[in-house]
């Protein structure tokens, strides 16, 4: 059925929430339930069918002492049962904890840098100026290349006689050669360093797109009011930034906790550890030390672990809850 | 708009300059990384060559064409197999993503009590609940020796949901709120690393030989990334008020049809943006392709990972050669939906 | 700013899907246009049917029934009936219609593969060419990443796939492979076949326990010689002013060393970063390393310092051995490049055939590939030379380990419907002439570890003959490396200790008993009593070769 239907632009603000209620005992309800049903079903059962061996195997296997190198069949793992040992050892692991709070302090880092420059950026895009769809779209090329490839650029940048140190070199008018990678705070570093570089851009993006967002009228008349850039920015655009800050934060956090392409490929977790992450941490044990039965264990820790973090962090974006009629 | 003084339009353009060069360096010294010949590749030997003194396309030969021995230059395939099989997959696992993630999104926001944020001791308590039931069947699975076979993962898997239903059930009756789904509680798993379940993900696939092909990655990519989708989706469709879907309704469209007709379309640029962040996701990925192929199916991260092996070391060169190629595929579709991008970023979050 | 009016929704939707779809079918097609008109898609190379050589190959020697012909000095080559060679054709031949495949899939790293497909001298026939037209089978050879072959051997067993019939590894995680059940064991069929590596191994015996058994199996074997040797500029060496310099200074004659005392005098000498000149650059980074300190570790004792005490499994690197070797593997880190801890041997051998180093320790193929004319990057052509690893001075004698690693390895696939093909095919691929055979070939880094290798001409030719004697002292005077069941764990708890030591983070003495502790954790959780096993087995694969020092101080 074709319809040519022009919608009159409502404002959200116009719907107020009693009236979102009523009018939804318009529908059919045996109709909705039904309709409701196919539309998250598919989602529910795909989800559920991936996932459900895995987790129960995941499960099975942590709550025993099998490796593939006490005979490679996992399914008879049963003959090592071990109940909760793994458990325990995962939690007085030191590496394990080392390499959890390692990969918090890489993300809040990172993350924190991300949107501030991101933030900053965009402020400097808002206007126009010569040349600037060519800039803006340089300034999203980063994001396009793979995590991969850009930990191998910056493996290659950071070498003590690579082109950051040339370029220091130049700047500061003496030979610069510090061996990023080799030294413990400074791959730190050079990982945070490339993270920011590979997502600032989608900080940027997000953080553009609300700034062009806001009111204009309400822009200028506070600017006709007399308040300065500042008091513009701190009592008018940040609140109105706020949620979509927030998004933009979990967003990128929630990503930036799984990282391992690109410290894989900088330093494997190097020096002696200095990078290791947790996902390159599980990496290590689950295949260079083929201990499957503790890699399982350390995973549904990191699952619980996880469960309640995101639990806390998605609390600021969770939509007002609609009663169930 | 007030007239900015001049000294603050040059310090803007200086500081776009600065920033979008710093921004740019790494990308610029990829480019001319895939245009330099062997001699320029190292910088051991203390000089830098800014720019390719003799740019050379060699490195694109190398990577591209199947290579068969000279003097120092082991066995190497070409990088096309994986350039298909990274577009293919992508692109594959976005669609279904897309797909299953726009529908339930959907079904959340208009109609659903459940945002799937769940208190984690909700969903924690629940997952707990469906392991405790679970596990011994796991357990007499596995002694019966079926659960190897794609029949016992099978039976596994729909006891499971069944169970999954069940719990759902029970807890409804006693405790008053959402209770979510395993499904749904898996949302919050968002933050969990692929890392840690990509073990028996592989058991599974093989056990259903979907090692090394490409719907067997693409199911896993769907499935990765669509609480992603479900996530942004919901917020977009949030965003358009539901007396549209009324008033199509109204007017004698079917639910379908004031989905498919009236909201979806509203939602061109979010599903636009939704689309081009899932597809970078899938095409960036490594550790996943890593683990799913072996021989036919390698994605372009992985074969880029294999390029190490002769003498020579890594290859730097035919890397940054790949690498170049391999960002051209995003930035394509970026272009392409660029219209739909900027309007559609804002997720909800700011009222106009 | 001014909001725009929602736009009609005519259209759109059909619209939007269309371009999607469009979009999405070019890109599809052309991926797929694009790998077909290119390039073939996977690894063949120029391979004439397979048809089996009915009656004698033109071209063959009297007395021989196999081998490459068809150029110059390819008698050397072939192999008569009564050799393993030979008993592995014939064999190949004679196998019932049920237990011959079509193909053999064959895991191999990549950076070898070019010694089957490339043929070399250029008018011989190719490696693969010659077993598929002799056996009538056909090998799928499927080139692997080195650092992902451990890896897929694991999955493969664990998923049950069976995906390959021959896998590839490095030899030293033997010991792990072994317990996953990957491997078949090849007890029987050597019995059967008789492949006589004891015979054309140097070094007999003792090289055959180090690569091809395990816990008094056979369980693999060896396609390389991963001795690590020592090589140095030899003009430096022989140069005049050098010569007086160094004698004024440490009061011996300067060539190559005996003792590691008198190595790090060397390497202290000619350390002249002003001159881009590194003393000497073994390597430091992460796990690469451990050889060198295993090297100086070994040669503590008469006849070897072991990592294991193999009576009691205990680990033995927190002695005084340990302390020392740890103490001199950190002492001379100031030799080296200011990126010591990240270079691995690309940067390694890229810096030397620069002329970048005095002395470094690599592998057997560093003089193949920089004292080569036909390297256009290699800046010390002509002047290398090689040494064996030096030692230490015990009781008046001169007791010098080196250590092989990682190693080529192959083993056949406890999942292969074909055992005795791929052990067949594995016999005649390791045996003297086939090896010998594709050895030479620069195109692979297979290293020469038998004797057959280090009398052959062209092998000579690529590897020089004053790296020879070196090469079968390496082997003479080798010990393995951490190859028993868990070797990773065990090299990766070491390693993350010196790792600290380098760095600064912890001393000699409390880096080892760390290790050390570890160690044990590890050896229990093994299994005790399996691990002494393997560890007893191993003594034999320790050299007992002891010397008489010749380096007098003046």
């Amino acid at each position: 059925m074709d319809r040519n239907v022009a919608i009159p632009a409502l404002q959200e603000e116009q719907i107020k929430p009693a009236a979102r209620l009523q009018r939804r005992k318009f529908l059919d309800m045996s109709d909705v339930r039904f309709f409701t049903t196919s539309l998250t079903a598919p989602a529910q059962y795909v989800l559920l069918f991936i996932i459900m061996f895995p987790l129960l195997a995941e499960v099975y296997i942590s709550l025993t002492a099998w490796a593939p190198t006490r005979g490679g069949d996992w399914t008879q793992a049963y003959r090592f049962w071990d109940w909760g040992r793994n458990y325990v050892e995962v939690l007085r692991d030191l590496a394990f904890w080392q390499a959890l709070g390692r990969t918090f302090l890489i993300t809040g880092v990172a993350v924190t840098l991300e949107f501030l420059l991101g933030l900053g950026i965009a402020f400097l895009f808002l206007d126009e100026f010569p040349g600037k769809r060519v800039f803006y779209a340089l300034m999203l090329v980063p994001m396009m290349i793979v995590p991969a490839v850009a930990g191998y650029v910056f493996w290659l940048f950071f070498q003590s006689n690579g082109p950051l140190n040339a370029i220091i070199s130049i700047l500061i008018g003496q030979p610069f050669t510090l061996t990023w990678l080799a030294n413990d705070v400074t791959a730190m570093i050079a990982v945070i360093v490339a993270e920011v570089w590979e997502w600032t851009p989608l900080m940027f993006l997000i953080m553009l797109s609300g700034l062009v967002g806001l009111p204009e009228d309400q822009m200028r008349a506070a600017t006709m009011l007399g308040a300065t850039s500042w008091q513009k920015f701190r009592y008018l655009m940040l609140p109105m930034l706020k949620p979509i800050i927030i998004i933009a934060l979990v967003i990128r956090g929630m990503e930036a906790v799984k990282i391992f392409d690109m410290v894989y490929l900088m330093t494997q977790g190097g020096p002696a550890q200095a990078t290791e992450t947790i996902s390159i941490y599980m990496y290590k044990i689950a295949f260079q030390q083929v201990r499957w039965s503790y890699a399982a264990a350390a995973a549904m820790t990191i699952l619980v672990i996880m469960t309640i973090l995101a639990s806390y962090a998605l609390r600021p974006l969770q939509t007002p809850q609609r009663e169930v009629a | 708009m007030t007239q900015r003084p001049t000294w603050q339009i040059v310090l803007r353009y200086v500081l776009v300059l600065i920033v979008v060069g710093l921004f740019t360096f790494p990308t610029y010294w990829m480019v001319t990384m895939a245009f330099k010949p062997k001699v320029e590749w190292s910088t051991a030997h203390g000089t830098i060559y800014w720019v390719p003194q003799n740019p050379t396309l060699e490195n694109f030969e190398t990577v591209l064409t199947e290579y068969r021995g000279k003097f120092f230059r082991a066995n190497q395939s070409s990088a096309l197999p994986s350039i298909r099989s990274s577009i293919i997959v992508s692109i594959g696992g976005t669609l279904f993503a897309l797909l299953i993630g726009t529908l339930a999104a959907y079904g959340l926001s208009r109609f659903s009590v459940d945002t799937g944020d769940l208190p984690w001791y909700i969903a924690l308590g629940r997952l707990a609940l469906l392991i405790l039931v679970l596990l011994p069947f796991m357990v007499l699975w596995a002694w019966l020796g079926i659960i190897r076979y794609w029949y016992g993962i099978l039976t596994f898997t729909l006891l499971g949901i069944g169970a999954d239903q069940l719990i759902g059930r029970l807890l409804a009756l006693y405790y008053r709120g959402p209770t979510g789904s395993l499904a749904f509680s898996i949302l919050q798993l968002r933050m969990f690393p692929p890392m840690a379940i990509v073990i028996p993900v592989m058991i599974m696939w093989s056990a259903f030989k979907l090692i090394d092909t490409w719907y067997g990655l693409v199911a896993v990519y769907g499935v990765v990334t669509f609480p992603f989708v479900v996530w942004l989706m919901k917020s977009f469709f949030d965003e358009i008020p539901r007396e549209l879907d009324e008033a199509a309704i109204v007017d004698g469209a079917s639910n379908w049809g004031a989905f498919f007709k009236v909201v979806l379309p509203l939602a061109k640029g979010g599903l636009a943006s939704t689309a081009l962040f899932v597809f970078i996701l899938n095409w960036s990925d490594f550790l996943i392709a890593l683990l799913l192929t072996t021989r036919d199916w390698p994605t372009i991260p992985v074969f880029l990972n294999s390029l190490v092996s002769s003498e020579i070391g890594a290859q730097h060169g035919p890397k940054a050669a790949l690498g170049l190629l391999a960002v051209i595929p995003p930035v394509v579709f970026g272009i392409l939906i660029q219209r739909y991008l900027v309007r559609g970023l804002t997720f909800g979050a700011i009222k106009r | 700013m001014e909001k725009k009016p929602i736009r009609s929704t005519r259209l759109s939707r059909r619209e939007f899907l269309r371009t999607a779809g469009v979009v999405g079918a070019g890109l599809v097609a052309s991926a797929y246009v694009a790998p077909a008109a290119l390039a073939e898609t996977k690894f063949d190379a120029p391979v004439r049917a397979p048809a089996v050589l009915q009656g004698k190959k033109p071209g063959l020697a009297p007395g021989m029934i196999g081998g490459p012909t068809g150029f110059e000095g390819a008698e050397r080559y072939q192999y008569g009936p009564d050799s393993p060679a030979g008993r592995a054709i014939l064999a190949l031949r004679d196998l019932p219609a049920d237990k011959k495949p079509e193909k053999l899939v064959v895991m191999h790293p990549s950076g070898a593969v070019g010694h089957w497909s490339v043929p070399f001298p250029e008018d011989a026939p190719a490696a693969q060419q010659v077993f598929e037209e002799e056996a009538g089978i056909k090998l799928e050879i499927i080139a692997t990443n080195e650092n992902e072959q451990f890896q897929k051997i694991v999955q493969d067993v664990t998923t049950q796939a069976g995906q390959y019939d021959i896998y590839s590894f490095w030899g030293n995680n033997r010991g792990t492979l072994v317990e996953t059940g990957a491997f078949l064991t090849l007890d029987d069929l050597v019995a059967q076949y008789r492949p006589e590596w004891e015979e054309y191994y140097v070094g007999g015996q003792l090289t055959v326990e180090s690569f091809n058994r395990y816990a008094g199996h056979y369980v693999c074997v060896s396609f390389d010689g991963d001795y690590q040797s020592w090589d140095y500029r030899i003009d430096l060496f022989e140069n005049p002013e050098e010569q007086k310099n160094f004698k004024a200074k440490y009061g011996w004659d300067l060539q190559w060393p005996e003792t590691w005392e008198q190595l790090d005098q060397i390497a202290e000498f000619f350390t002249r970063p002003e001159q881009n000149l590194l003393g000497c650059t073994d390597l430091r980074n992460p796990i690469w390393s451990l050889t060198n300190w295993i090297q100086r570790y070994a040669s503590f004792a008469n006849p070897a310092q072991m990592l294991f005490d193999p009576e009691t499994g205990n680990a033995l690197i927190n002695s005084e051995a340990g302390i020392k070797a740890t103490q001199e593997f950190a002492d001379t880190m100031k030799y080296k490049s200011k990126d010591a801890l990240s270079w691995g041997w690309p940067e390694q051998y890229n810096n030397m055939a620069a002329g970048g180093a005095a002395v470094t320790c690599a592998y057997p193929n560093m003089p193949k590939f920089l004292d080569n004319p036909k390297n256009p990057d290699s800046k010390v052509v002509g002047k290398l030379r090689t040494g064996l690893a030096p030692g230490r001075i015990i009781n008046g004698k001169l007791i010098r380990r080196t250590v092989w690693w990682p190693n080529i390895t192959l083993a056949v696939s406890s999942q292969t419907k074909y055992p005795e093909a791929a052990y067949l095919f594995l016999q005649w691929a390791d045996s003297s002439p086939m090896f010998t055979f594709m050895v030479g070939n620069p195109a692979g880094y297979y290293d020469p570890f038998q004797k057959q290798n280090f009398t052959d001409p062209v092998v000579v030719g690529s590897y020089h003959e004053y790296h020879v004697p070196t090469m079968i002292a390496s082997i003479e005077h080798s010990v393995p490396p951490l190859n028993i069941n868990g070797a990773s764990e065990y090299e990766t708890a070491l390693d993350n200790n010196l790792q600290a030591v380098l760095t600064g983070k912890k001393t000699a003495e409390q880096a080892m008993a760390d290790a050390a502790a570890e160690w044990n954790a590890i050896t229990d959780r093994l299994g005790r009593e399996k691990q002494i096993e393997a560890l007893k087995a191993q003594v034999a694969a320790h050299s007992t070769v002891v010397d008489t020092p010749t380096i007098q101080k003046a």
